[in-house]
């Protein structure tokens, strides 16, 4: 069957319009004009070496890295019993427990961020990372539960029962069946939850203090003085990061069914 | 590269970086000596991110090679800060805050900085009167002045004069002021309300003003990168700006000049306070007095980056004309009492707000 | 016995991540929360409710940033359905490579992602010079710090929500549906008001509801997009908790923005044939 030419024209536009900032962002990082508009002028890698210099987006990069990476194995490691129990089990109380566990991404960032604060300074002493990173992983966890369930429930239990039945643990039968079964789940809900940590803003804003901040932070603060292509560059080397994972994420797992 | 191998990358991954910091732990403290009575320690300190590099190397380099102590910074706009602060009052993990003056002066009123011991800042005696205690009762010492000035694109607009002329027609769609939440946002409005027959006490002439003006600003700018942004992109031709990004405007290419209006322009200090509770009061008064001294002072003015209020600084006129420096500019300049601004800024935010939601 | 151990599996089960949601997200925030429903004598009222639901600025404020959201979804509905129809009929490969992209706005840091609206909508941006190449302005026109600014960021960032839940609602029909439709004669329009849509309704009601409350929450994008002049729910929260430190009042637009959210989702689960979790 043939597609109307109407349907290509707005599928079309649709996907400038998406990916079309991307592409601009790109070329303006290459001019050797200081100043940002369109159409640039000559080229120069000069605004990469300048991003790449500056310290402060050396050290908050890893301090991204660092808490994603450990925010992520922690909300996977809480978040895959609760989505098990959650596609398993029916009890009671259940539509209660699962509002809390989808409730961080319902309340504004904001608002998380700034109790969270509050919080860990009552109980004084947490230090910093630490605080950044148990808000972090707060927030991550409906992405885990959420994306671990969908995986979950495409998975029949049928095996799993089986194998129950054959005199295995459900403990047992849980590693040796379901977790096997449910790898691409495990694998997109990581990435998908790694990418969220790395680019939140408003629950970072306060829980990043003295000698620990996070790049997207450091971005925002560096862009309140400074309007030149450096953020063009540094932002072009994210989202050419971003498309490697995202496109050999969905080549691998076909993770646009998770987000 | 199939699915196992990526999780098994993703797991060796995770535990790398999660164990890094506990082989990191192994440093170990340098002891204090007699000549360095403060080594080993460290000093926190919050401040703004602007122009970090020239900072290190000005200021915070210099201190931590002299002492041997180690430098800890936040950095951040002045809210941000300001919150985190207030948060962890009872427990305050910073030792010394740079603030703008309404801020200080917040901060001061809900006891979040402590006065300073003036035996402990023997540079004190080389500022200027003004820099010494701009809050009252010692709760801050301004390390360096600037002001808000005017430019105008000398190639599309005819010379300002006076703050009156940011209500001339050929601005109109081409103006940008600060938003009333920024330091100079107040000022705007004393500034409009001399210019029409107002003044401190009264202005609502001032108000009035805004309210005209409102519809044929661009925006009002939040931050000096917003303004510069503006400038660069053509969209503002004429504004109000904070003296510190005078470069980075002139930078833009376009002919621009900067004028001191026959009202008069508006000065301020960016202030440094003992954060209240520190555990480092000696150390942090002992930062404060590396901040006024005349090194520090002169290379931060010769950068371009801050400019210096210790009176012996002398600066040649190419660097000169860049900061806020030289008689007849600071004769012109005012200086508003925080405490008035900030009794005023609820309602003028509320004011504001309202005359822009519509 | 058999419930008593699956009492015990659950408890192991949901143990250890419900405790570490009480003790690091809600016991916080609902500290946070209750200081709202106290006043400044500290006795329990709404009066900082009140003061803020009766203030104009906070009512347009309100109106504005649901008028944007309702924009926001109504365009999101019309340019993601057809693109949701042509990515199913396409070849898996060809799908897999334009989900990708899709997805790419949500993924990207949403710094870097509003930056280029700079760009791309200022006096000289690309928007611009076209029209003037064209001949169809004279002036450049302003678009930066406007409404349409916000819109166009946020349709940026929920369009692909849209399309993502419309294809997997779209994939759930099948394909003899359709073709048994077009052979009873029903042109490709009809067919698709007539059996497409109802069809995949369900998708169309998620992603309604996540663009729209989506919208609602959005900070970074009307923040840079929006500057100080166009404030929207969000960033007038941000104006009052870090520039005014009157963190009640801005806990009660955050109530508000949660009901709001929260009261949509109950509205739209009513017309969701299938009732899904």
């Amino acid at each position: 069957m043939k597609n109307s030419k109407i349907l290509i024209l707005i599928t079309a536009l649709v996907f400038i319009f998406l990916i079309g900032p991307f592409i601009m962002i790109f070329l303006t990082s290459f001019s050797s004009d200081s100043i940002m508009r369109f159409p640039p002028k000559g080229f120069t890698l000069a605004w990469y070496t300048k991003a790449l210099n500056i310290e402060m987006f050396r050290t908050t990069f890893w301090v991204s890295l660092k808490t994603g990476l450990a925010a992520t194995a922690t909300a996977l490691i809480l978040g895959v019993p609760v989505a098990y129990a959650n596609i398993r089990f029916n009890y009671r109380g259940k539509n209660a427990l699962e509002l809390l566990f989808s409730s961080p991404a319902i309340v504004p960032g904001m608002v998380i961020g700034f109790s969270l604060l509050r919080f860990f300074v009552y109980v004084s002493n947490i230090p910093i990372g630490i605080g950044l990173y148990l808000g972090h992983t707060a927030i991550l966890f409906p992405y885990t539960v959420r994306v671990v369930s969908s995986s979950l429930r495409n998975f029949e239990g049928d095996i799993e029962q089986a194998a129950i039945s054959l005199g295995s643990t459900p403990l047992h039968a849980f590693f040796a069946v379901v977790l096997p079964n449910i790898q691409s789940g495990l694998v997109a809900a990581f990435i998908l939850a790694f990418i969220t940590s790395f680019n939140n803003v408003p629950v970072s804003l306060f829980l990043t203090g003295p000698g620990v901040a996070t790049l997207p932070i450091q971005m925002l603060s560096y862009m309140e003085y400074y309007y030149d292509p450096t953020i063009s560059a540094l932002s072009s080397i994210i989202i050419v990061l971003t498309v490697i994972v995202v496109q050999s994420a969905e080549k691998l797992l076909g993770i646009s069914k998770y987000v | 590269m199939g699915k196992r191998s990526v999780m098994g990358f993703i797991v060796v991954l995770v535990a790398v970086l999660c164990l890094q910091p506990v082989f990191a732990q192994g440093g170990k403290e340098a002891a204090a000596t007699a000549d360095m009575p403060y080594k080993g320690q460290t000093l926190t300190i919050s401040m703004w991110g602007y122009n970090m590099d020239l900072l290190v190397k000005n200021v915070l380099k210099p201190f931590e090679d002299t002492y041997g102590v180690k430098i800890v910074t936040e950095t951040g706009n002045n809210s941000d800060r300001f919150t985190k602060l207030a948060a962890r009052k009872d427990n305050p993990i910073v030792d010394v805050a740079y603030f703008a003056g309404t801020w200080a002066y917040e901060a001061m009123k809900q006891g979040l900085i402590q006065p300073y011991d003036p035996a402990k800042i023997p540079n004190l005696a080389n500022i200027i009167e003004p820099a010494k205690d701009p809050l009252g009762g010692r709760y801050a010492v301004g390390y360096t002045i600037q002001h808000l000035g005017l430019f105008y694109r000398t190639d599309k607009v005819a010379p300002l004069t006076s703050w009156k002329d940011l209500s001339r027609t050929e601005l109109k769609g081409f103006l940008s002021i600060p938003g009333i939440t920024t330091t100079y946002g107040p000022a705007i409005v004393y500034m409009l309300s001399k210019a029409w027959g107002g003044d401190f006490s009264n202005t609502e002439v001032g108000w009035q003003k805004i309210a005209e003006l409102a519809p044929s600003l661009v925006t009002a700018y939040n931050n000096s990168s917003e303004l510069n942004a503006l400038v660069i992109q053509e969209e503002v031709y004429a504004a109000p700006y904070t003296s510190f990004s005078w470069g980075n405007i002139k930078a833009s290419g376009f002919p621009v000049a900067s004028v001191i209006p026959e009202e008069g322009l508006v000065g301020s200090f960016s202030v440094a306070s003992v954060v209240k509770g520190t555990k480092n009061e000696d150390l942090a008064h002992l930062f404060i007095d590396h901040l006024l001294s005349y090194e520090v002072q002169m290379a931060e003015a010769m950068d371009l980056v801050d400019s210096p209020v210790h009176t012996g600084v002398k600066l040649p006129a190419e660097i000169g004309e860049n900061l806020t420096y030289g008689d007849e500019l600071i004769a012109k300049l005012h200086f508003f009492d925080e405490g008035d601004t900030a009794a005023l800024q609820a309602d003028w935010i509320a004011r504001w707000n309202k005359i822009f939601s519509k | 016995m058999r419930l008593k151990s699956q009492q015990k599996s659950l408890v192991m089960l949901l143990g250890a991540g419900s405790l570490f949601l009480l003790a690091f997200f809600l016991v916080p925030l609902l500290f946070v929360l209750s200081e709202s429903f106290v006043g400044d004598d500290g006795v329990v009222t709404a009066a900082r409710y009140m003061a803020v639901l009766v203030d104009e600025q906070f009512q347009n404020v309100y109106v504005r940033t649901l008028k944007m959201a309702l924009v926001v979804t109504v365009i999101a509905v019309f340019a993601g359905y057809p693109t949701a129809y042509l990515m199913m009929k396409l070849k898996p490969s060809r799908k897999a490579m334009l989900m990708s992209l899709v997805i790419l706005p949500l993924m990207t840091s949403p710094v870097a992602r509003t930056y280029a609206w700079i760009v791309i909508l200022g006096r000289y941006g690309i928007v611009n010079q076209t029209l003037s190449v064209l001949g169809m302005t004279k002036e450049p026109i302003r678009m930066l710090y406007t409404e349409g600014a916000i819109i166009i960021g946020l349709l940026q960032l929920f369009l692909p929500i849209m399309v993502l839940n419309l294809v997997s609602a779209l994939e759930n029909v099948p394909n003899e549906v359709e073709e048994a439709a077009l052979s009873l004669g029903s042109n490709k329009v009809g067919t698709f008001f007539r059996v497409i849509v109802p069809l995949s309704f369900d998708g169309l009601i998620m992603g309604v509801t996540l663009v729209f409350t989506g919208c609602i929450t959005a900070y970074v994008t009307p923040a840079i997009l929006g500057g100080a002049k166009v404030l929207t729910l969000a960033t007038l929260m941000r104006q009052q908790a870090l520039v005014l430190m009157n963190w009640e009042a801005a806990t009660v637009i955050a109530v508000v923005m949660i009901l709001t959210t929260l009261v949509l989702h109950t509205v739209m689960r009513r017309f969701r044939p299938r009732n899904q979790v």
